[in-house]
């Protein structure tokens, strides 16, 4: 809409994709503590990642295709589905309170097959990563069509901020979501299904990722904070090896007392000999096999949950 | 987006598909080669029964279409019906919303009233349209059709020869019982933006609470 004049201005299509961008809610000051809270709350991280230090944060917009489309159309078909009759020759009496029992009567389930008719006029929307995120550390973070976006012209974005570049066809993206939008989700059997695809978009949304980085020792990790919401997207901390290396010390030194046990009864009974020593070897192979499969966790990973 | 005929600012929503020129009542679609104009027709009322409430114009796409389908389908009987004239499916195009595509539609499709038409868009109605538009509740939290006297037209031409589909499948299985199965084909042949006289009832729940003023739905009225 013009602003001087109130005239409404249609733009022509040129080809190519339109492209948006979700705004950044979270500056770096927050993504760094978000990061922070991470550490110190979530559980078996090594306890000197917990107050480590931060060195980095960087913003990074990541591609994500949506295909968007109306669906029209119709399924046909059969359904079965499990249906609760009443069975039995119940006899109806008429109680002393006043109601009607019924006496011999039993709820049985059937299989029954129904008809299907279901229309379709809906939107349907697919998303997926237009780069490869898992080489940033971050998974693709939920998106749900309703968020606030807004148009990417030249210079809008934070001059700071990197840019991940498109990896994936979007026609590939566009013949997937087509697919996708096209099963049928009436659940019959077979389905005699008509549906219509019209007013395909394809879109390309910027999201914004914090990308903090903190140092433990002389090794980096890193957190990846949504810049939207200040959630953890994803995150990389080292493991905490304590508690498992006190498992293991007790559980060796509870095998050897056994084997020790077990020995001294072969000994000092002969009667049992035979059997405590094989008891004795028995216990011996277990602890041996759990020593050699022992490992230490070099690292905790994170990710957040409904993404992908 | 100026009227190609007497260049005024067109009105029309965000969403619209089609453009009224709130002069002239002159059509405009925008399409590749750029806007499109065309003469939209309009519907008189033909009802015999009182009017209570404000009539609107509710946009509709009337297709004339070819279909080949089994001789007892919904779609043969209504094309023997209105035999030698030819049968039309009507694809309502003011609403996206489902359950008013499909009702009015298979209403109209099954009526298939008598329309009397006269070409273009009264002015005096775009006018008003645009007038009601400045008061009108932005929020659509009112009860009511949510548009002023003319409806805007969100669905275009090509996507009513995909509605027509649903359209079609819906008489199809509004008809008969015990549906399985649809084996046809259709091609439009042709479409026409009419512009159909009603009044926004909540009584007429079955018709998405339109109840339109033609002779053909007087039945209909309690």
């Amino acid at each position: 809409m013009c602003r001087h004049c109130g005239t409404r201005v249609a733009v022509k299509d040129r080809g190519g994709v339109s492209r948006w961008y979700f705004p950044a809610r979270v500056d770096r000051l927050e993504a760094a503590a978000a990061g922070a809270d991470w550490l110190r709350r979530y559980p078996g991280i090594a306890r000197s990642a917990r107050d480590a230090r931060f060195v980095d944060a960087e913003l990074v917009y990541v591609p994500i295709w949506e295909y968007r489309t109306l669906l029209a159309g119709w399924e046909f078909g059969r359904k079965v589905r499990t249906r609760t009759e009443s069975v039995g020759s119940g006899s109806i009496m008429f109680s002393g309170s006043g109601n009607f029992e019924c006496e011999g009567e039993r709820l049985e389930l059937r299989l029954v097959t129904e008809g299907v008719k279901e229309p379709c006029l809906q939107e349907r929307r697919l998303y997926r990563a237009a780069a490869d995120f898992g080489a940033l550390g971050a998974t693709r973070p939920k998106v749900t069509g309703r968020e606030l976006l807004l148009p990417l012209l030249a210079g809008e974005l934070d001059a700071s901020a990197a840019v991940l570049e498109v990896a994936v066809d979007g026609a590939e993206v566009a013949a997937r979501g087509r697919r996708s939008a096209m099963q049928p989700l009436s659940g019959a059997v077979s389905p005699d299904t008509h549906l219509f695809t019209f007013r395909e978009k394809l879109a390309l949304l910027y999201y914004p990722l914090w990308v903090v980085g903190y140092q433990v020792g002389a090794h980096q990790f890193k957190v990846i904070v949504n810049g939207r919401n200040g959630n953890i997207n994803s995150a990389i901390a080292p493991g905490d090896n304590r508690w498992r290396w006190i498992s293991l010390s007790a559980r060796v030194l509870m095998s050897i007392i056994l084997v020790a046990l077990f020995a001294w009864l072969a000994v000092a009974h002969e009667s049992a000999r035979t059997t405590m020593a094989v008891a004795a070897v028995i216990v011996s192979v277990a602890a041996a096999l759990y020593v050699s499969r022992f490992r230490t966790v070099r690292e905790v990973e994170y990710h957040e949950p409904f993404s992908g | 987006m100026l009227c190609s005929n007497c260049g005024l600012s067109l009105a029309g929503a965000d969403d619209a598909a089609v453009f009224i020129c709130p002069n002239c009542g002159r059509a405009h679609e925008l399409s590749a080669e750029g806007l499109t104009s065309f003469l939209p027709s309009t519907a008189a009322v033909t009802t015999e029964l009182a009017v209570a409430g404000a009539t609107h114009y509710l946009a509709v796409w009337r297709l004339e279409v070819a279909i080949s389908a089994a001789a007892d389908s919904a779609w043969e009987r209504i094309r023997k019906v209105v035999a030698p004239k030819p049968a039309h499916l009507y694809v309502p195009s003011f609403s996206l919303a489902r359950a008013t595509v499909q009702r009015l539609g298979v209403g109209l499709t099954e009526a298939q009233p008598s329309l009397e038409l006269s070409p273009g868009l009264d002015s005096r109605l775009v006018q008003h349209h645009a007038l009601a538009a400045v008061g009108a509740d932005p929020d659509g939290t009112s009860d009511g059709p949510g548009f002023g006297v003319v409806s805007p037209v969100l669905v275009g031409r090509r996507d009513a020869r995909t509605l027509g589909h649903f359209v079609y499948l819906a008489v199809e299985s509004h008809e008969a019982r015990d549906l399985h199965s649809v084996d046809y084909e259709l091609e439009a042949m042709g479409e026409e933006l009419v512009f159909i006289p009603a009044v926004w009832d909540p009584r007429y729940a079955h018709d998405s609470n339109w109840r339109l003023l033609l002779c053909e739905f007087d039945g209909l009225v309690a």
